[in-house]
């Protein structure tokens, strides 16, 4: 297991509903509000804790004539620690995750659902936003300038100022009015 | 009106707080923060109250500008709900309902005070 889904999954069981959930769906599969009613909580409330544990793996959902029921992902409650916490990565894999892991915190924090928030003040952060928005740009592809403003708008208003730091950047190219990605 | 309203919305942020410290000693930490953005929507609509009848002496209009707030600020919520869910953001989704159940409540209990005093 990667040490980042470690994380997840050991930060999605350090919560007293999400084990009582677990520990209910370990005596026989449930549907969200028989869950509800054995905790004491709302069934939209359960529904988010589900939605974590499906999320690290913990447990699957399957649909009967009337309910979607839940079940324990047995395979992985039944891993062993020291399986889980195991890591063969070295020092450089390790910097490699902490810098990917900074990376994806950067979009996830001037990104929403593919729209760019703000561009970042700092030069570090800005860049990582141009390097995911030039993903938009297949590499060798010849664009106009219209094209690339299409593109670019799509995710921010001032696509000017987006498409002047791609080429400061040097992750666009320009010449006589072409521009494509390196 | 305005005392009652405020009195309200400050029992519902102490009972929401000490919800909220009572599931994150329970080790509900998820529960806990979704108390205390239930605590941060009581108090930003007391707030609301009281900066608006700072502004607006005349108590019919600052009413009126208080109910203005009550449709456009869970407004915003609800454009910010369905996009979350339009992109299956479950967490977020779940938040800003939150956000526009409290809202309903606030608006609930201001009509009931409003019905009271009329």
């Amino acid at each position: 297991m990667k040490e980042l889904e470690a994380v997840a999954l050991f930060k999605c069981l350090a919560d007293k509903s999400r084990l009582q959930i677990l520990q209910s769906l370990a005596l026989e599969d449930m549907y969200v509000e028989r869950l509800a009613e054995r905790l004491g909580v709302t069934p939209p409330t359960v529904s988010f804790h589900l939605k974590k544990l499906a999320e690290a793996g913990l447990v699957r959902s399957y649909r009967t004539q009337y309910y979607a029921m839940y079940t324990l992902c047995r395979e992985m409650l039944e891993a062993r620690m020291i399986d889980l916490i195991r890591q063969d990565a070295g020092e450089e894999d390790m910097q490699a995750k902490r810098d990917e892991a900074y990376r994806q915190k950067v979009i996830a924090a001037f990104f929403e659902y593919g729209k760019l928030k703000s561009i970042p003040a700092q030069k570090k952060k800005e860049r990582i936003v141009l390097e995911e928005l030039v993903k938009g740009f297949e590499p060798g592809r010849k664009y106009t300038e219209r094209e690339v403003n299409i593109i670019l708008a799509d995710a921010y208003d001032d696509f000017c100022t987006l498409r002047r730091d791609m080429i400061g950047e040097g992750l666009l190219c320009r010449e006589s009015g072409v521009y494509w990605r390196p | 009106m305005k005392e009652k309203l405020t009195a309200w919305l400050t029992d519902r942020v102490a009972a929401c707080e000490a919800r909220s410290t009572s599931l994150a000693a329970d080790g509900r930490s998820d529960e806990a923060k979704f108390e205390r953005i239930r605590v941060n929507v009581y108090d930003l609509f007391r707030t609301a109250v009281q900066a608006i009848h700072r502004a607006q002496p005349n108590e019919a209009a600052a009413w009126q500008m208080f109910e203005q707030r009550l449709e456009d600020i869970p407004a915003a919520w609800q454009r910010s709900r369905d996009l979350a869910q339009q992109h299956g953001d479950a967490e977020k989704a779940y938040i800003e309902r939150v956000k526009l159940e409290v809202a309903e409540d606030i608006r609930r209990s201001y009509e009931a005070l409003r019905g009271e005093q009329a």
